[in-house]
């Protein structure tokens, strides 16, 4: 029997204009856990959407028990023995355990009734030979994040999976849940189940991986004995030696007034005791994991979440802002990270687009100017350099980098002061990118102060003045100007 | 300069293409043409006294129908708006013996603007959807008519209230003047002015609106009392021509009024609007009634016509959007 259950070779998927993955490997021996890390874009996803069939591959080959295998659609992949535990945890929340578990795959009596007696049968020989237990009959809604996962992994197990893959299981547990899963990992390991474990947690792999796999711009750094090496050297090679000359130079010298303030916010148990101070001239950094609770502080300080203890303090004056209309009557405009699902009007003009949260100055009573409107957004193409055919384009046809521009326009033509920035970035392209960091450096040159919201440690490092790192919606850093670095925004946000 | 000139000319001329394209203006042609063929298989079609009946007949679901293209471009709807006409007459009749002639009409708007609050509330305070809301609101007024008429029709019309029924003002009926009217500030509040461009807005991406600091909750519920206002109009103009009351009246009209408003191009979606559009298709309706009379084929077959026209123009529209 060959040792490893699982091989990739030299796979390599490119997307239009990105190399996603260049041939890369991965091989899993039977009864290992091992772990999968990489900055966001690193490849981690791609990888496993393309073991899992979701995604073709370009080239490259993968093995199965040392035979090559076929695997072109989903349905190949669970027939070989991968098994898929997804994040978002796709089961029926009016349904128990059994019935999620057999969905789609029921035994039938003759007369086409469901055979639960069968089922029940065969999940409890299922839960017996892995040492797991979890009431058959109760319903997924009334069931704990973990307990869901439970469930996930016994319905790979069911269709007799060799390798799980888990994608950041334990992004959304807390202590205890963490621990019970790495018990049942470390069950199913003795049992010679393989489990592959994508995450951002650094000190995490420490505790049940065998080995891990470092990705970086799509290519495998290596592969390493977790006895081997140490959490610093993993974060060291996933950070690797990026280049600095996409950031403009940080010409912020002394800080201005505190124009924002937070003290001791906290919103249940998502965000805890947060506070911050945002000066007038400056960019203050925000980062952590996805689900660290970033974005919940952008939207609480535009009053869209209500938070249930602390206060918010602008310009020295405590306030209460409860509404996003008042926050940009206050002068706090938000970008929201989901451009085109809470950004961007798709099917409007760009011109539109623009004016939105400022029409009353091109209404004068009431009527609309429409040539203003669009010489205003020419004002805005020009100053922003947005590439489109005219003010008349509608914006679901721009490019990401474009669309970012027009929500950025729209914040500017209200003269906030104060802009939070979620996700400014995502999705568009290195030159874009380089624009916008570009203007968030004059903006805050001209006085304005930003809150720059991002999951890129590397940008946060490249053009944040001072930086707070969040984990689990508590503070975990906060780092001034001559501290700010990558390898520390990392350290603080993936390892205790 | 000059070649600059020359291109906003292009542009101009291609806009105005675009917006002349079948897609945009495929209800304008079908009424168009539709009318043509009347005019050249009945004399009687083209006679004025036809123009202004059709338009007459038209007028109460016309006036419903604008006011739910309001509600449609914030993907909202109304389905209790063809009981409310109904109930604004029992209403009325009811009223004018105890309070007189305008007290009565000004209290029917009152409970108009109080019905549209309590639904748009009801829809963006607690977050029922606008189906299931308004079916509640349209079994209420439903029995509320029962009620208050023990079932049977309420007669007794006065003559001001006839003329809103067949008054004219230059030898036009006054239900002309409301509908058409109504159809012009209509058109010109949706895609003119701030409000019409909130509507669109929160219809077009309602998440959106709220971070770009718009008051969607308030501006939603607003349409809601415009629509219900619309209905009470609808349903003055309804007294004012059969002079009575019915515990039916009304209701029913405002799937002919959704329908219109669908085929006139506001999106079911939200928005997209357009009123002046919106008459075109309630004046289809009516001319499409028309005909088969005057063709003599019968007006049993409207409904069944309607019901093709409108599941053959979303299906038109939807397809082109996916295509997009």
């Amino acid at each position: 029997m060959p040792r490893s259950i699982l091989e990739m070779r030299a796979i390599t998927k490119t997307f239009p204009g990105v190399v996603a993955l260049d041939s890369v490997d991965l091989e899993i021996a039977r009864g290992e856990v091992h772990a999968v890390v990489g900055e966001n874009g690193a490849g981690k996803s791609t990888l496993m959407k393309i073991l899992s069939g979701a995604y073709q591959r370009d080239a490259g080959s993968i093995f199965l028990n040392g035979k090559p295998a076929d695997i072109s659609m989903p349905a190949d992949a669970i027939r070989q023995g991968i098994g898929i535990v997804y994040q978002d945890l796709p089961l029926v929340p009016a349904l128990t355990v059994l019935a999620n578990i057999y969905l789609g795959r029921e035994k039938t009596t003759r007369l086409g009734r469901i055979d639960r007696a069968i089922h029940l049968a065969r999940y409890q020989q299922l839960c017996d030979s892995f040492g797991i237990y979890l009431a058959p009959e109760r319903r997924i809604r009334d069931l704990s994040v973990a307990e869901r996962q439970l469930v996930e992994i016994l319905k790979v197990l069911d269709r007799d999976a060799q390798v799980i893959v888990m994608d950041e299981p334990t992004a959304t547990l807390d202590q205890n849940a963490k621990e019970a899963l790495f018990q049942t990992a470390r069950q199913l390991q003795a049992a010679g189940k393989s489990f592959i474990f994508i995450t951002h947690f650094i000190d995490e792999i420490f505790e049940i991986a065998d080995r891990v796999t470092i990705l970086k711009d799509g290519r495998r750094v290596d592969t390493l004995d977790i006895d081997k090496t140490s959490p610093q050297e993993v974060v060291a090679m996933m950070i690797g030696h990026s280049p600095r000359d996409m950031f403009p130079e940080k010409t912020n010298t002394a800080s201005g007034k505190p124009i924002l303030q937070l003290r001791g916010i906290s919103v249940g148990d998502r965000i805890r005791d947060f506070s911050m101070t945002l000066h007038q001239g400056e960019i203050l950094g925000l980062t952590g994991l996805v689900g660290s609770g970033c974005s919940d502080i952008g939207n609480l300080i535009i009053g869209n979440l209500a938070y249930d203890r602390g206060a918010v303090m602008l310009d020295g004056e405590p306030t209460r802002i409860s509404s996003p209309y008042e926050a940009i009557k206050r002068g706090i405009c938000l970008l929201p990270s989901d451009r085109k699902g809470s950004g961007l009007l798709l099917d409007f003009e760009l011109a539109k687009n623009v004016s939105l949260s400022s029409i009353d100055k091109i209404s004068p009573r009431q009527v609309i100017q429409f040539k203003r409107e669009r010489q205003i957004a020419a004002d805005f193409i020009e100053q922003l350099r947005i590439v489109t055919p005219s003010a008349r384009q509608r914006v679901r046809n721009l490019s990401g980098g474009n669309q970012q521009k027009v929500v950025l326009a729209r914040m500017l033509y209200t003269d906030a002061r104060i802009l939070v920035l979620d996700e400014p970035t995502q999705g568009i392209d290195v030159r874009a990118k380089e624009e916008i960091f570009l203007l968030m450096r004059q903006l805050t040159d001209q006085g304005k102060a930003i809150l720059f919201i991002s999951s890129e440690f590397k940008e946060i490092a490249g053009v944040a003045d001072r930086g707070i790192v969040l984990r689990n919606g508590a503070i975990t850093a906060a780092l001034e100007r001559d501290d700010i670095s990558e390898a520390r925004l990392v350290a603080a946000a993936t390892m205790l | 300069m000059a070649m600059k000139r020359q291109e906003n000319g292009q542009n101009r001329l291609s806009a105005l293409m675009k917006s002349l394209s079948l897609q945009n203006m495929a209800i304008v042609y079908v009424f168009l043409i539709l009318c043509v063929v009347l005019a050249l298989s009945s004399d009687a079609f083209l006679r004025p006294r036809n123009i202004i009946n059709i338009i007459r007949q038209a007028s109460v679901v016309g006036v419903l129908a604008i006011g739910m293209t309001f509600l449609l471009s914030t993907a909202q709807f109304d389905l209790a708006v063809g009981a409310q006409a109904g109930f604004t007459g029992v209403v009325i009749l009811l009223l004018i013996p105890v309070i007189g002639f305008i007290p009565a009409l000004f209290a029917s708007l009152c409970i108009a603007v109080v019905i549209g609050l309590i639904t748009g509330a009801i829809i963006t305070k607690i977050g029922v959807n606008s189906l299931v809301t308004t079916l509640g609101t349209l079994s209420i007024i439903k029995g509320l008519l029962l009620v208050l008429t023990d079932g049977r029709i309420l007669r007794g019309a006065t003559p001001e209230l006839r003329w809103f029924g067949s008054g004219e003002i230059l030898s036009i009926p006054f239900p002309v003047i409301a509908f058409l009217g109504l159809g012009i500030l209509g058109e010109f509040v949706l895609n003119y002015t701030r409000y019409g461009r909130y509507l669109l807005a929160i219809g077009g991406n309602r998440e959106a609106s709220k971070l770009a600091g718009l008051r969607v909750d308030e501006i939603i519920i607003s349409a809601f009392v415009l629509s219900s206002i619309c209905a009470t109009i609808g349903g003055i103009i309804l007294l004012g021509r059969i002079y009575s009351a019915s515990p039916l009246g009304g209701v029913g009209t405002e799937f002919i009024a959704i329908t219109a408003a669908v085929l006139g191009g506001t999106s079911i979606f939200g928005g997209e609007g357009s009123v002046w559009k919106t008459v075109v298709a309630v004046l289809l309706l009516q001319v499409l009634g028309n005909g088969f009379n005057l063709l003599n084929i019968g007006a049993n077959y409207q409904e069944l016509i309607q019901g093709f026209i409108m599941i053959g123009a979303v299906a038109l529209y939807t397809y082109q959007r996916r295509r997009q």
